[in-house]
This record gives C-alpha cells, sequence and structure tokens, in this order.
C-alpha cells in the first residue's frame, strides 16, 4: 500500500506516587504492546521509558523528555521559550495558542499537537479548524483525539486529512482503527515516539467466509428431527 | 480485496442543499416471516415459534382503534413479514382503515407479499396492486430490492423473488398509479459491481424518485457474524446513488444515529432523513 499509513500510539497514563509499582505498570504495558507505548506521567514521579511525556516541566532534559501542555493550563510563551526540552501541546478549536505556535513554529521544540473536540462543536466547524491550523502551519504534526471526537467523526477526518492521525485509541477498539485502515487502503502501524521502527498491524480478516454451499442447506426445524 | 468499495472524501462546503426530516409511523403487520431471508430478523421458521404457533395478527384492531393513528405523520409505513393465515382481504381492509383515520401518504407492503397474495389467492398482480391503491397506499414499498443481483440472492434469500419478477410488480405498480420505492441494503463487503447490476433493474422503472439506503443491521439476523457494514462503505454506496441517479432523492432513517453521522449524511447528499416518530406492532 502507498497510502500515508494510520500510527497506532497506546498510551498509559501514570500518577503513582511509587515508582517501584510505576515502574512495573510501565514494564507490564510495554510488554504487552511489543515494546511500543507512550506513558504521560501525571505527578513528578518520572521513571525511565523510551517514549514518554509529562504534565510538569520535565527537570532533566533527556532526549525524549516533553513537556504536556493542557488548553485548561495553559503557560506563559516565555517560560516556554527558556524551557529546555519538547512540547506535546493539546488544544481545543475554541483556544488555539496562535502566539506560541507562530514562535514556536517551525522549530524542533514543538513536537506534536494534539486537537480535541469540544462537546458541542459541529463537525463542519471542526473540520474548518483542522483545516486553518493546517493552512497557517503547513508542517506540524497533527493528531486527533478519539475520545473527544467519536468514532464517526474521526472515521471522516482520517480521510480527509491524510496527515493527520487518531491519538488515545485504545486497545479494545483497535479493532474499529483497523477497518479505517483497510477501508482507506492505509496500513496501520504500532509504534511510539522512542525512535524504535514502528510495527504493522495485520488487518482482521473482513467478512465471515462463507461457500455459498455452506448457506444453501435444507432448512431442517430442530423439534422434527 | 480489489473490488472494494472506495469513499472519495468530500468537504463540507460541497454539502447538497435540503435536508427534509420524515416524520414516520411505522406499522408493522407481524414479526415472523417463513420467506427465510437471512439479513432478515423476522425470518422465522413458521408456523411454529419456540413451540408456540403463531398468534393471529392484531393489525386490523389496530387500524381501527390506535391512538397513534390520531396524529400527525409524513408518511406511514405499513410492512412486515409474510403471514401464513390472513388472507388478502384482511390487509386490504386494515389498509383501508389507516388511510380513513389518517391522512398522511401510505406506503403499503411490497412486491415479495404482492407476489405472495397473488400466489395463494389466484389473483392477477394488477388486481392486487389495484386493490391496494383503492385500500389508500400512495406507493408500494422497496422490499425485495435489498440488492438485486441474482446470483446473490440465491445465496441470501433462495425463496425470494428474482430481480426481474421484482421489477416486473414494479412496473405494473406504476401503470396502476403507486409510487415506486426503491432501496439499497449496504451489506459489509458490497462491491461496486454488485451496486452497478442493481442500478441496471432501477433504471428501468419510469416513476423512481426515492432510493432508500439501508445499512444492513446484522443482529438477530442468521449473517450476524458478517457484522455491520463501515460508514465508509455507507458514505461510498450514497456517492454511487449520487452519480448515477442525479435527480433521484437519497432517504435513509436516522434513528439511533449520531449528530455527526447525520452531518455525514448531509454533506453526501441524504436529503429525506427518516424518523420513526410512532410504532403500531
Ligand atoms: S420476505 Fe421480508 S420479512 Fe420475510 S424474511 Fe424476507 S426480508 Fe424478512
Amino acid at each position: 500500500m502507498t497510502n500515508p499509513e494510520i500510527l497506532w500510539v497506546p498510551c498509559l497514563k501514570m500518577n503513582s506516587q511509587d515508582p517501584a509499582y510505576g515502574d512495573r505498570l510501565i514494564r507490564m504495558f510495554l510488554l504487552s504492546h511489543y515494546e511500543r507505548g507512550h506513558v504521560l506521567f501525571e505527578t513528578g514521579t518520572i521513571c525511565s521509558t523510551p517514549s514518554y511525556s509529562s504534565l510538569m516541566p520535565p527537570t532533566i532534559p533527556a532526549s525524549g523528555s516533553v513537556w504536556r501542555i493542557l488548553p485548561e493550563s495553559p503557560v506563559e510563551l516565555t517560560t516556554l521559550q527558556n524551557f529546555d526540552g519538547f512540547i506535546e501541546l493539546f488544544v481545543s478549536p475554541h483556544h488555539i495558542p496562535i502566539t506560541v505556535l507562530e514562535t514556536l513554529w517551525p522549530g524542533p521544540k514543538i513536537k506534536r499537537v494534539i486537537l480535541t473536540r469540544p462537546k458541542h462543536l459541529s463537525l463542519a466547524n471542526f473540520v474548518s479548524a483542522i483545516e486553518g491550523i493546517r493552512i497557517q502551519f503547513p508542517g506540524l504534526g497533527l493528531w486527533v483525539d478519539q475520545l473527544t471526537t467519536g468514532w464517526d467523526a474521526l472515521t471522516y477526518l482520517l480521510a480527509i486529512f491524510p496527515d493527520l492521525q487518531p491519538w488515545q485509541v485504545q486497545d479494545n477498539e483497535l479493532d474499529k482503527l483497523l477497518s479505517i485502515g483497510q477501508q482507506l487502503g492505509r496500513d496501520v502501524l504500532l509504534t511510539d515516539f522512542s525512535g524504535r521502527p514502528p510495527i504493522k498491524i495485520p488487518f482482521l480478516p473482513r467478512y465471515a467466509p462463507g461457500p455459498a454451499r455452506k448457506w444453501r442447506r435444507v432448512p431442517i426445524y430442530p423439534r422434527f428431527v | 480485496m480489489e473490488d472494494m468499495l472506495r469513499y472519495q472524501p468530500i468537504w463540507p462546503e460541497s454539502a447538497q442543499a435540503g435536508w427534509n426530516l420524515i416524520q414516520m409511523l411505522k406499522i408493522t403487520t407481524t414479526r415472523s416471516c417463513w420467506m427465510r431471508c437471512r439479513f432478515c430478523d423476522f425470518s422465522h421458521f413458521v408456523p411454529m415459534i419456540d413451540d408456540h404457533p403463531v398468534p393471529s395478527l392484531s393489525l386490523l384492531q389496530a387500524s381501527q382503534s390506535h391512538p397513534a393513528l390520531a396524529e400527525a405523520y409524513d408518511l406511514i409505513k405499513i410492512r412486515g413479514g409474510l403471514s401464513f393465515f390472513e388472507p388478502w382481504s384482511y390487509f386490504r381492509s386494515a389498509i383501508r382503515h389507516v388511510h380513513k383515520r389518517n391522512s398522511a401518504p401510505i406506503q403499503a407492503l411490497s412486491a415479495v407479499e404482492v407476489q405472495h397474495f397473488h400466489r395463494v389467492e389466484q389473483k392477477p398482480v394488477q388486481e392486487v396492486l389495484e386493490e391496494l391503491l383503492w385500500a389508500g397506499a400512495t406507493s408500494l414499498g422497496p422490499g425485495g430490492s435489498e440488492l438485486l443481483v441474482d446470483s446473490w440472492r440465491e445465496e441470501m434469500a433462495s425463496l425470494r423473488l428474482s430481480s426481474r419478477q421484482w421489477l416486473s410488480i414494479h412496473k405494473i405498480a406504476e401503470r396502476v398509479g403507486l409510487k415506486s420505492q426503491a432501496s439499497l441494503m449496504v451489506f459489509p463487503g458490497i462491491t461496486e459491481e454488485q451496486i452497478r447490476v442493481h442500478f441496471e433493474i432501477f433504471r428501468e422503472l419510469k416513476s423512481l424518485s426515492v432510493i432508500e439506503v439501508k445499512p444492513f443491521r446484522c443482529l438477530g439476523t442468521q449473517l450476524e457474524i458478517m457484522g455491520n457494514p463501515h460508514l465508509l462503505e455507507v458514505l461510498a454506496t450514497i456517492q454511487l446513488i449520487k452519480k448515477s441517479f442525479p435527480h433521484v432523492m437519497v432517504a435513509m432513517n436516522i434513528d439511533n444515529l449520531s449528530r455527526d453521522m447525520c452531518e455525514l449524511l448531509q454533506w453526501h447528499g441524504v436529503s429525506r432523513a427518516m424518523v420513526t416518530k410512532d410504532v403500531i406492532e
């Protein structure tokens, strides 16, 4: 398939204060996803893991250390400029931090922008907000949050914006992402932001393999047998 | 895989004008049917269902006394399985009562039922249709036109009338003065070729003004294992209808659909959004 791939990044939220327990949980999370997966540290304790971001500004600017900025707790532009690390920016179409984006993009600091969808935003308005960002900031890595967007809208968005990627697709809904990939003729890759090579996820067998003669049996009602 | 239906993304700007909400009253004649169509949740092996004989219908009583018939609707749909016991005159009277009690247009029965009564009562098709018109129906329902591809029908609904038979009954209906209704059921894995063959039949209908898109609902049918069609398959099918029949309206039932889905349907050309306001069973 030549079309751009759809990426699946499994996510784990860590808010444990107990580093020993956190370590084990992350191990299990990575083991069950072929060592691919992104961890969000909601508290200050950060365990070493190849792909992560944290809600606090990471103090050690180790490679791959990323600060997640949420729309409800925006950070001053100067603080961001002085921050020695990378940024994962969550934005809502109602509050797009234009100055932050204009100052820091293009540049290496902004790793990705994740769009969340406010509750009452119509799909048409969401589409035009995304298109607006794409035009103003070409090349910006845009992700769209599945949980707030919903599957119907996400399906359409992935079809109309081939460079958009889904965020927060849960493990038990991976089949939905795979069937979108199958419909659009795009491979789905399991990956994270650690730089390790992505893994292609095979599509599910689509339809019941019903050879015609199996369907054409005599209708025997169990009562009469 | 190669023959998969491909969806062509379109922008919200290219939305087609018009989105009419059609408030419907759905009258179900019976929920059991002997025809064993594999895609239908009415198909049971009758006359016995789980050791109980099929109860006689209450349609006639309902058509005389049900309070829902005093309400206003944009459309009344009368449809259901094929009954074993009630004669044609029973249905004819029931439709007549509905028509007398409510002024909404009535889409009644389908080619499948017409052929059934034609056979069991040995009544010419034209006569059945004329009586249907007399009883108050404005159109013949689209039943039987899920997918007018004979090889597919052999497998999925082998007891049913063939595509040509469906067409000839609808042609007679047109002549008699009943509007033809047609539909297309979107199955998972439906191909462009199947839809093309299906459309060939439609082209022979002169008064065709609405095509109803019915996404297959697997629950309770023998094909449950197939699952439901993908959203993009439904949209791609609508695109094909708009391309092949630009002047025909596309209808779809929007009960239980998300707001996003309704928005998408509107952009892609669905203009009659059917909502079930009341149900008589
Ligand atoms: S004839 Fe109609 S009601 Fe009967 S099984 Fe087939 S689709 Fe269902």
